[in-house]
């Protein structure tokens, strides 16, 4: 019976006005982003065949190129940025000293201040970024390839843009689109059949009340990962279309303590795990919302409102860890989320992630149960 | 009746609370629907007549015992629903999706069993149910705007689709809450064919309504319900008599036209006045004005007095033919 129910509940959930509304603004901002791309590539290919040529090197630019825009956190001199700059290993190796002992002296100096330490950027942070960076330059030995790091130093990937960048960075910006087509049809799945009096048809059937609960949740969370799984594959599509795919098969990934290069393959599981906990977490609050309240407009409002403002206030008051917002972010776990503040830890954030789904969704069950569904 | 009722009703309660307290919007209501019988739920608006349906059709929870088919609602939930019909209120479409697409909807969330019915073993799901809503919709007529939005069918086409609806699993017991509802004549007379049609196929009705006339026309017997209790429950000729139209008659002789209306019509209410006599029929006036006139009396005036539901309510309940629900359920058959 529950197949049959999730089966009616995810053709019911279908919403033409929003999928080509998101649709739509989706490609508009996937289309300009890729003109700016490419018009920044072609400015950073100029650049580096201009300084090879002051340099009198090869000229075929970037074959020769190791672009290594490193974290600006810190006052230290980068260890390299400018493009057209050529790494030797010992090049390197030099580096890591110079960083193994800026390290050293950011840890003395973090002994002493205690937790004043945390009022300034974590420079200890940031230099640990750069050491696995050049650490991991070294042990393979990419002594001729294209490396560009953010200026969060969230990602490494191939020189200038590439299509991997692209999709990572556009993944980031559009994720809305499939946070709010969640939204819409988890906030209003139950919301509309009370308006419109369709509930009454449905539970006068022989179905339990649970079971309807179940497959509407389902369902709703269905068409979120389908809403994601196709905004991922118009990025790449036009992300592989317009750009050239990155030859550095490795992202950063910062854990709590310790910065580490992960391949780009893991690193894209890990994105699409944390995006779709992220995804389905939104689902659950929409759909608890709209329930409670029994208007569609409170539940598609409620996580965004929840998460991306309530979330952001509670954040810079301190308390982040223990409110909704910041357990969402599975990426603080694995080092991929920006919103890394240094306070992140697996043993709070993911209970406290836990207790707010359960309750929301125990509640989800309990109101439908109890509630005169008239 | 040795049958056993296909809805039975005992105790039921329906209580919210407001500031001022409980408000008890269904007090005590207990009576049964058999196979084949149509039940009126008679009452004004306000009198809990809708309420105490959307606890029977397990849309709100309720105190007491309904059962529907022999089984009870709070203890099978699924298994008591399986034998039911039900109008709240309004027939409840999806507006944006077609008739056909709606109909097919509604018979995927019913019972597998009791779809399969009539139809030989190992036949697919799929072709059951595309069999059960072509059928239902040539029965009202619709096959025609079968792809069309709900959205774009007038009023009466959406009645039709409501019964639509209510014939694909052929329940035993049908609810129809104000059926009649912002219908023409003619969608009246559709719900009026229908429940008569169910009905003599053996399925239980109850159908809620406000109106006195529509449920003389309707139902076998009627519980007349007001703040929240029945207060008296009627055959369809008790009914007549109550409620059947006052008719005055002037006339030089009362005494002689009583016993022709006895004679004729078997009307045995007549009060007799000096020149005038008052009885309640719904027999039509010219007939009974062709029978005094050929029983040589003079007719000086005729004329019917309708009474309302309330004048009913306000006879039932000053007359204490009921006092409380629970004792008017006692003497239901």
């Amino acid at each position: 019976m529950l197949g049959k129910l999730y089966w009616g509940e995810f053709r019911k959930q279908v919403s033409p006005g929003a999928i080509i509304t998101l649709t739509v603004i989706t490609l508009v901002l996937t289309v300009l982003m890729t003109v700016l791309f490419s018009a920044f590539n072609d400015l950073t290919d100029e650049i580096a065949s201009e300084v090879n040529n002051s340099f009198g090197e090869s000229s075929n630019g970037f074959d020769v190129d190791i672009d290594v825009g490193l974290t600006d956190k810190t006052e230290e001199p980068n260890a390299v940025a400018v493009p057209g700059t050529t790494y030797t290993a010992e090049q390197v190796s030099l580096g890591l000293e110079y960083l193994y002992d800026r390290l050293d002296e950011a840890e003395a100096e973090k002994a002493e201040l205690g937790y004043d330490y945390y009022r300034h950027p974590d420079r200890i942070y940031a230099i640990k970024g750069q050491i696995a960076l050049l650490e991991y330059i070294r042990d393979n030995e990419l002594y001729d390839v294209h490396i560009g790091v953010l200026s969060d130093g969230s990602v490494a990937m191939g020189a200038g843009i590439t299509a991997e960048l692209f999709v990572t960075m556009m993944r980031a910006l559009m994720f809305l689109m499939p946070l709010i087509y969640a939204s819409i049809v988890a906030g209003s799945t139950f919301a509309d059949e009370l308006k419109s009096g369709t509930i009454k048809l449905v539970l006068t059937r022989p179905v339990t009340r649970n079971s309807l609960t179940t497959a509407k949740l389902l369902a709703a969370m269905t068409h979120a990962v389908i809403g994601y799984a196709a905004m991922f594959a118009l990025l790449a599509a036009i992300g592989y279309a317009a750009f050239p795919a990155g030859n550095i098969d490795a992202v950063f990934m910062f854990n709590n303590s310790s910065p580490t290069l992960a391949p780009s393959s893991s690193a894209l599981g890990i994105y699409f795990t944390t995006d779709i906990v992220m995804l389905l977490s939104y689902t659950v609050i929409a759909f608890f919302a709209g329930i409670l309240s029994r208007n569609r407009i409170v539940g598609i409002v409620t996580p965004i409102l929840l998460v991306e403002i309530v979330g952001s206030v509670i954040s810079l008051a301190g308390i982040g860890r223990f409110f909704i917002s910041d357990a969402l972010d599975w990426g603080q776990f694995v080092g991929i989320s920006s919103t890394v503040t240094g306070g992140a830890n697996f043993f709070i954030t993911l209970p406290v992630w836990a207790v707010y789904m359960a309750a929301m969704l125990f509640f989800s069950y309990f109101i439908v149960r109890k509630r005169d569904a008239v | 009746m040795n049958e056993s009722p296909v809805l039975e009703v005992s105790g039921l309660t329906k209580y919210y609370r407001s500031r001022r307290g409980e408000v008890r919007a269904v007090d005590g209501v207990s009576f049964k629907v058999f196979p084949g019988e149509v039940v009126g739920f008679l009452g004004p608006n306000g009198a809990g007549k809708t309420t105490a349906i959307k606890a029977v059709t397990g849309l709100a929870d309720y105190e007491g015992s309904v059962k529907i088919g022999g089984i009870d609602l709070k203890t099978d939930h699924v298994g008591a629903l399986r034998s039911l019909g039900a109008i709240v209120e309004n027939p409840d479409f999806y507006l944006k999706k077609s008739g056909e697409w709606n109909l097919k909807y509604l018979a995927s969330i019913s019972d597998e069993n009791d779809l399969r019915k009539g139809f030989p073993a190992g036949e697919k799901l799929k072709n059951v149910i595309d069999a059960r809503v072509q059928k239902a919709l040539e029965a009202v007529g619709l096959t025609a705007r079968k792809k069309s939005a709900v959205g774009t069918y007038s009023l009466g086409m959406k009645q039709r689709l409501g019964i639509a609806q209510m014939l694909i699993t052929e329940p035993k017991l049908l609810i129809l809450d104000e059926p009649a509802n912002g219908l023409d004549p003619d969608g009246i007379k559709d719900i009026r064919d229908l429940v008569r049609k169910v009905a003599a196929a053996g399925c239980g009705v109850l159908v809620s309504s406000h109106q006195l006339h529509e449920m003389q026309l309707m139902c076998d017997r009627v519980l007349i319900i007001s703040a929240g209790r029945i207060v008296a429950s009627l055959s369809i000729d008790e009914l007549g008599e109550e409620s059947g139209a006052k008719i005055n008659v002037k006339t030089d002789d009362p005494e002689a036209a009583k016993r022709i209306l006895k004679e004729k019509f078997g009307i045995d209410n007549a009060e007799v006045f000096s020149k005038e006599i008052r009885f309640r029929s719904a027999t039509e006036l010219s007939e009974i004005t062709r029978e005094l006139v050929v029983g040589g009396l003079n007719v000086y005036g005729i004329n019917r007095e309708e009474v309302s539901l309330e004048d009913v309510f306000m006879n039932k309940v000053h007359n204490g033919a009921a006092e409380n629900g629970e004792r008017s359920s006692d003497n239901v058959r």
